[in-house]
C-alpha cells in the first residue's frame, strides 16, 4: 500500500463523512468465490460531497466471515457496529482501502474526541519513511484540516 | 608410592572447558519475536500440509523483466521461506510458471500470483444475487493485494492469491537495476517475499495503534510493540521481512531476518511432514522425514564428547 497523506485522501474522496457504524455484514458472492462485507454508517456530519438524503451510507469491502470460512484481504479496513468513524469514500468503497478510515475515540483526559491514525489492519506500507505516520489528532483539528483542504 | 596431585592439575582446565562449551550449547538461542496471523476467533492459521504450490501467470508479464525473470524471482522468494534453504522447516513453497496471462482469484483451491495490467480490479468480479457481475476495483494506492481464505475455527489455510498492481506501478529487479527506483517502481522479489509470509500464516511483527483490532502477542507471549512512531522499536523488528513499512526501492526484505526464520520454523517445524521434491509439478507427497544432521545431533555429539573428556580425565587422575 502506498501511503497517502491527508491532502491526497481528501482530494481523492468523493465524500468525507463522520458517523457511526450501524452494521457490518458479510456474504459470499453468488459464485461463492469471494466474501465481501457491507457496512452501513449513520452519517452525523458531511465534510465533503452532498450529504446522503437517507442519512446513511453503505460501503463495501472485500473480506469477512461467513459460517466457518474467513477471507482476509490484507489492507482492507474492518468495521465494528458502534464504532464512530470518519471515512473517506469513493463510490461504495474507502479511498486507499484502510487508509480511508479514521476511528474516533473519546480522550477522557482531554475530554474530547480524537481521530486515530488511519486503519492499517494488515496493510503493508510502501513509499514512506519507516515510522512516519499520520498522527492521532483531536477531531476538531481533523475537521478543520479537512475543511481547509476541501475549500469553500 | 603415591603420585602427587600437581601433575594432574593442568588437566582440570579441559573438563571445565568442555563443561562450559556444553552449557553454552544447551542454552536456548536468543529468542526471536514474530507474530502469527489468527482468525477472528483467535486461532493461529497455517497450512495443514507444508507443501504449498502456487502458480505465477507470466504469459503477458510487465515489461521490466522477462517472464522467465519474474518466474525466477518468484521461485527465489518462495525458496526463502522453504526447505532446504531453511533447514529448520518442512514447508516447501513451489511456484510454477504458467503461460496464461492472468488468472482468477478467490476461494477455488488454486493459489495464484498474477499481474493486473489492464484494470486494477478483482477478477472475476463478484456476482450479485441477480447473477450480475459487479466490477470491484482496488485503489491505485494498493501495490499488491494478498487474499487468504481459512477455516475460522481450525485456522487451516485453504487458499491464497496475490495480485500485483501493474497498472499504476512497475515491478522490477532493483538489485540488478537500482537506477530504476523512481518512486513508481518496486522490487518484485522484495514485495513477494513479504506477501508470501502472509500466505503461510505470519502477521506483521508489530501493531498499528489505530486499527481498533485486538493487540496480538508475539511467540513469547509479549504484547506486540507499536510499529509506528516508536523510538524504541527494536532493529530486529524493523529489519524483518514481515515489518509492514518499507520504501519502494527496498530490496533487503528478500532475505529473511532471524525473527522471520524463527516464525516459519516454529509454525512448520522440520520433521512434522515432508514434501518430496521428486513429485512432478511440485506436488504434495508427504513422507516421513529422513534427516541429516540437525542441531540436536550436534548437541548430542557435544554431550558425548564432554562425557568422554570427563571420563578420560577421571581415569588419568586416579589411575596409578
Amino acid at each position: 500500500m502506498r501511503a497517502m497523506d491527508l491532502a491526497e485522501l481528501t482530494a481523492s474522496a468523493e465524500h468525507i463523512v463522520l458517523g457511526e457504524v450501524l452494521s457490518s455484514e458479510s456474504a459470499w458472492d453468488a459464485k461463492h468465490r469471494t466474501i465481501y462485507s457491507t457496512v452501513e454508517i449513520a452519517v452525523a456530519e458531511s465534510w465533503k460531497g452532498q450529504a446522503p438524503g437517507s442519512g446513511r451510507i453503505r460501503l463495501r469491502h472485500f473480506g469477512g466471515i461467513v459460517g466457518d470460512i474467513e477471507m482476509t484481504v490484507y489492507g482492507e479496513a474492518r468495521f465494528q457496529p458502534g464504532e464512530r468513524v470518519v471515512v473517506f469514500t469513493q463510490g461504495d468503497h474507502l479511498v486507499g482501502m484502510g487508509q480511508g478510515k479514521r476511528r474516533l475515540g473519546w480522550d477522557r483526559a482531554a475530554k474530547c474526541w480524537v481521530a486515530a491514525p488511519w486503519d492499517r489492519t494488515g496493510a503493508s506500507l510502501m513509499g514512506k519513511a519507516e515510522g512516519d505516520s499520520e498522527p492521532a489528532v483531536p477531531l476538531e483539528m481533523l475537521r478543520a484540516q479537512v475543511r481547509a483542504l476541501v475549500g469553500p | 608410592m603415591r603420585r602427587s596431585k600437581p601433575s594432574f592439575k593442568s588437566f582440570r582446565f579441559f573438563p571445565t572447558l568442555f563443561g562450559m562449551v556444553i552449557f553454552v550449547a544447551l542454552l536456548p538461542a536468543p529468542a526471536s519475536a514474530y507474530v502469527r496471523e489468527v482468525t477472528a476467533s483467535g486461532v493461529p492459521i497455517a497450512w495443514k500440509h507444508p507443501c504449498v504450490s502456487l502458480h505465477i501467470f507470466v504469459g503477458s508479464a510487465p515489461l521490466l523483466l522477462t517472464s522467465a525473470d519474474y518466474a525466477a524471482a518468484a521461485a527465489q522468494a518462495a525458496a526463502a521461506w522453504s526447505y532446504p534453504q531453511l533447514a529448520c522447516t518442512d514447508i516447501r513453497l513451489t511456484v510454477a510458471p504458467e503461460d496464461a496471462p492472468v488468472a482468477d482469484v478467490g476461494n477455488d483451491g488454486q493459489n495464484v500470483i498474477v499481474f493486473r495490467q489492464g484494470t486494477w480490479c478483482r477478477e472475476p468480479p463478484p456476482v450479485n444475487d441477480a447473477g450480475v457481475a459487479e466490477p470491484a476495483c482496488y485503489p491505485s494506492s494498493a501495490l499488491a493485494v494478498t487474499t487468504v481464505v481459512k477455516n475460522s475455527k481450525t485456522g487451516e489455510i485453504l487458499d491464497t492469491d496475490i495480485e500485483f498492481n501493474a497498472v499504476n506501478y512497475s515491478w522490477g529487479d532493483l538489485e540488478a537495476q537500482p537506477d530504476l527506483a523512481d518512486g513508481w517502481t518496486a522490487d518484485f522479489q522484495n514485495a513477494l517475499t513479504h506477501e508470501l509470509g502472509h500466505a503461510i500464516g505470519l502477521d506483521h511483527p508489530c501493531y498499528a495503534p489505530a486499527d481498533g483490532q485486538p493487540r496480538h502477542t508475539d511467540n513469547k507471549g509479549t504484547p506486540e510493540v507499536n510499529c509506528y512512531g516508536n523510538p524504541d522499536l527494536p532493529d530486529s523488528i524493523a529489519n524483518a521481512t514481515m515489518y509492514p513499512s518499507v520504501q519502494l526501492s527496498d530490496t533487503s526484505r528478500r532475505v529473511l531476518s532471524p525473527d522471520d526464520e524463527q516464525g516459519v520454523c516454529d509454525i512448520y517445524p522440520y520433521g512434522r511432514d515432508f514434501c518430496s521434491a521428486d513429485v512432478e509439478g511440485g506436488g504434495c507427497n508427504v513422507r516421513p522425514p529422513v534427516r541429516s544432521k540437525g542441531p540436536g545431533t550436534f548437541i548430542a555429539l557435544g554431550l558425548a564428547l564432554g562425557l568422554a573428556a570427563v571420563l578420560v580425565w577421571r581415569r588419568s587422575r586416579f589411575e596409578p
